[in-house]
């Protein structure tokens, strides 16, 4: 019994020897500091990188509102060199000019345009269909098409 | 270790004790005695209300061209804590040349105790350039939106102008002020850097593709210029439309006013007289007169009437514009002679209730609805007003009593060229908001007159232009169209010196493609619409037929493509 007991007291001085010895309570104490410097410089670290981050996205930022101004500007720049006023003296410059009626030549393409009906590719011509002669004659019959149905006489003033 | 280090280590060890709860005291101070009021400080301080403006909407033309567009002037301040002397005199001597300010003045500016000094209020892009250029710290160059018209002062009374708080007056503008500008959006967020940043998103405004086609409007306002000066005319209007689906091509007033120096000019140029301001349409009224009468089977194209040369409705005596009393005449040559006996002779024989029910389906004494700011209604007087009396129905009949815009009687007569369909005239062909593209249908008003009565009447039309007025004639269309010389009223009598010459003219006759009105204020060179606006117009076809590649009657019908479309 005295063995025992004298074994078991033996243990918990040498544990309470150990806990206390200066070595290891100068590890355990340095472990704590490198672990809390760890934490420490992991946060200092992300929020200096965050920070960064932030201020790089605000630089961006000013540099996207930048280059929308300097393309505002391009954009402005092109509609003004297109304007009509410019074309206009840039043709004339070219030596271009104005189209008159009598330049221009009309040539009938069939099937063109589509909702056009088909010009006659018949070489032999259609008796009973005159051809159409003056303004006059084209405009008369398409008038009397349309307008056949009206009643016409004089009023009963 | 003597008692001396042993004195000065307990001085060391007593020094961090007390400053270790000195500053552990103003810890607890800081993060727990005052903890919530420097905390709401710190985010005070960080908190900033950001808002998101959305850019205007541009417009375009029916071709996709920029019309108006976004642009930026600038606001030139200056934070004087951030200048050293010597930075601020160099900056004063750099900046007065380029802001056209005493350097005396900038010098002060920028010498002054404050924390910001505004320099300038609004520059130009280029001024604003070239101080960045000059790369001082301290300078601050605030945008602020400018709206910008690329093609200058091109159809100016159709677009027009944006204000300094971004608020559309007149034209498209005006009337889409709500879709152009967008919905602004705003918050309030922290700048710290470690916040998460919520992002800030405004409803951009929509653009907006016109019907207007530059090339004409532009071909369009140089020859109302020219016609204005050849003429010695005070102002003019001219309008282009297709009479199919109420499209305006072009609507050309002169003068016109830059729309970006809108706040220079005369405020009376700001206002469109195409849709604004109204005048006594005079003889361009007989077609509707006349249209009336067919379609109410009053009379046909062979009736006769026999003109004396005057007649007395509600005791005002009407005369002929020449005096002349031509006897038996027929309604084509009523129309062609343009006969102000005839005309109130017919409407005389309608009577009041057919009459005027036909004037308000051709839609006179209300707006047409388009799409502008600031329409005018104009004047009609209807039996039961007391404005109205007797002989007013013969005077109405001629074009006089009756005030209409020059839209107006262009929506009008595009009836006649419609098939009888009165189409509601508009200037925007779609608005594009997004991925949506809106886009707008025809709109039909009303059936002014039957497909029959609006036949027979083109065909006289184009009778009137043949037989009286060779001056619109143009080589190879056959044009359907009616004079108007209109008297001007001014303190309750006409002017016996001045008149408004007008054209109005729709081609090709058989399948009308455009229609096209020319108002002239008081021309100077004759007091007649056949001998101003006619002729005008007559050069105007000539160019636009070309632009707009419209062949001669001959070709298309040639290639059958009258015939296709009417058939149609």
């Amino acid at each position: 019994m005295t063995k025992q007991r004298s074994r078991r007291e033996k243990r918990q001085e040498e544990r309470r020897q150990s806990v206390l010895s200066d070595a290891q309570v100068a590890i355990g104490w340095f472990v704590i500091i490198v672990l809390a410097a760890l934490v420490g410089s992991i946060y200092v670290i992300q929020a200096s990188r965050i920070a960064a981050d932030g201020r790089r996205v605000q630089n961006l930022q000013a540099e996207l509102e930048e280059l929308k101004r300097q393309n505002a500007v391009l954009e402005r720049s092109i509609a003004e060199t297109q304007s009509l006023d410019r074309l206009e003296q840039e043709a004339l410059r070219l030596g271009f000019v104005r189209a008159e009626p009598e330049n221009i030549e009309y040539l009938l393409v069939n099937g063109y345009p589509p909702d056009a009906e088909p010009v006659e590719t018949d070489p032999e011509p259609l008796p009973t269909v005159a051809p159409v002669e003056t303004i006059g004659e084209a405009l008369g019959l398409l008038l009397q098409r349309r307008s056949g149905s009206m009643v016409k006489g004089e009023s009963g003033e | 270790m003597n008692s001396s280090q042993q004195r000065r280590l307990w001085l060391v060890i007593i020094f961090f004790i007390l400053a270790m709860v000195i500053i552990t005291g103003r810890l607890v101070l800081f993060q727990v005695l005052e903890g919530a009021r420097w905390k709401e400080l710190g985010e005070e301080i960080q908190r900033v209300n950001v808002v998101a403006r959305p850019d205007r909407g541009l417009i375009y033309d029916r071709s996709m061209a920029v019309l108006a567009g976004n642009s930026a002037d600038y606001q030139i301040g200056v934070s004087p804590s951030l200048l050293s002397g010597e930075d601020a005199d160099e900056i004063a001597t750099a900046l007065a040349p380029i802001l056209q300010k005493p350097r005396f003045e900038i010098l002060a500016a920028l010498q002054a105790d404050e924390p910001y000094v505004l320099l300038a209020g609004r520059v130009p892009p280029d001024v604003a350039e070239a101080i960045r250029d000059l790369d001082y710290d301290g300078i601050q160059l605030d945008p602020l939106p400018r709206r910008i018209y690329p093609q200058g002062k091109l159809a100016c009374h159709v677009l027009g102008y944006v204000d300094f708080d971004g608020v559309g007056g007149g034209g498209v503008e005006g009337y889409y002020q709500t879709e152009l500008a967008g919905e602004a959006a705003s918050d309030v967020r922290s700048i710290s850097p470690l916040t998460p940043q919520r992002s800030v998103i405004a409803r951009e405004g929509s653009d907006l593709v016109l019907t207007i086609n530059r090339s004409v409007q532009y071909l369009v306002e140089q020859h109302l210029e020219r016609t204005i000066f050849e003429h010695g005319a005070r102002s003019g209007t001219i309008l282009v439309m297709d009479p199919r689906n109420g499209d305006v091509l072009a609507m050309a007033n002169y003068p016109c006013y830059s729309p970006y120096h809108f706040y220079e000019e005369n405020p009376e140029l700001l206002t469109n007289p195409a849709i604004s301001r109204q005048y006594e349409p005079g003889s361009v009224m007989k077609l509707v007169t006349m249209a009336a009468a067919l379609d109410s089977g009053t009379v046909t194209p062979t009736s006769t009437y026999y003109d004396s040369g005057v007649i007395e409705v509600g005791g005002h005596r009407t005369y002929n514009w020449d005096r002349s009393g031509p006897g038996t005449i027929d309604m084509t040559t009523l129309l062609s002679r343009s006969l102000n006996v005839g005309a109130a002779t017919i409407a005389t024989w309608m009577g009041p209730e057919t009459y005027y029910m036909y004037l308000e389906r051709f839609n006179f004494g209300r707006r047409t609805g388009i799409d502008l700011m600031a329409e005018a209604s104009g004047t009609l007087h209807l039996p039961g007003s007391p404005y109205w009396t007797e002989s007013f129905i013969a005077t109405n009949a001629y074009g006089q009593g009756i005030a209409v815009t020059p839209l107006q009687m262009a929506a009008s007569v595009m009836a006649l060229a419609n098939d009888g369909q009165l189409m509601q005239p508009h200037v925007v062909q779609e608005i594009h908001s997004g991925d949506r593209i809106l886009v707008h249908e025809p709109t039909v008003l009303s059936q002014a007159v039957s497909r029959e009565t609006a036949n027979v009447l083109n065909a006289m039309a184009v009778t009137a232009v043949q037989r009286e007025t060779q001056t619109a004639h143009v080589e190879g269309y056959t044009i359907a169209g009616k004079t108007g010389t209109a008297e001007i009223p001014e303190n309750g009598v006409y002017l016996s010196d001045a008149t408004i010459g007008s054209f109005i003219g729709w081609l090709p006759a058989d399948d009308p493609q455009l229609l096209i009105l020319i108002k002239l204020d008081r021309p100077t060179s004759s007091q007649w619409g056949s001998m101003t606006a006619a002729p005008a117009f007559a050069t105007l076809v000539e160019e636009l037929v070309v632009l707009m590649n419209i062949p001669p009657d001959v070709v298309r019908m040639e290639a059958g493509i009258g015939e296709a479309r009417s058939s149609n």
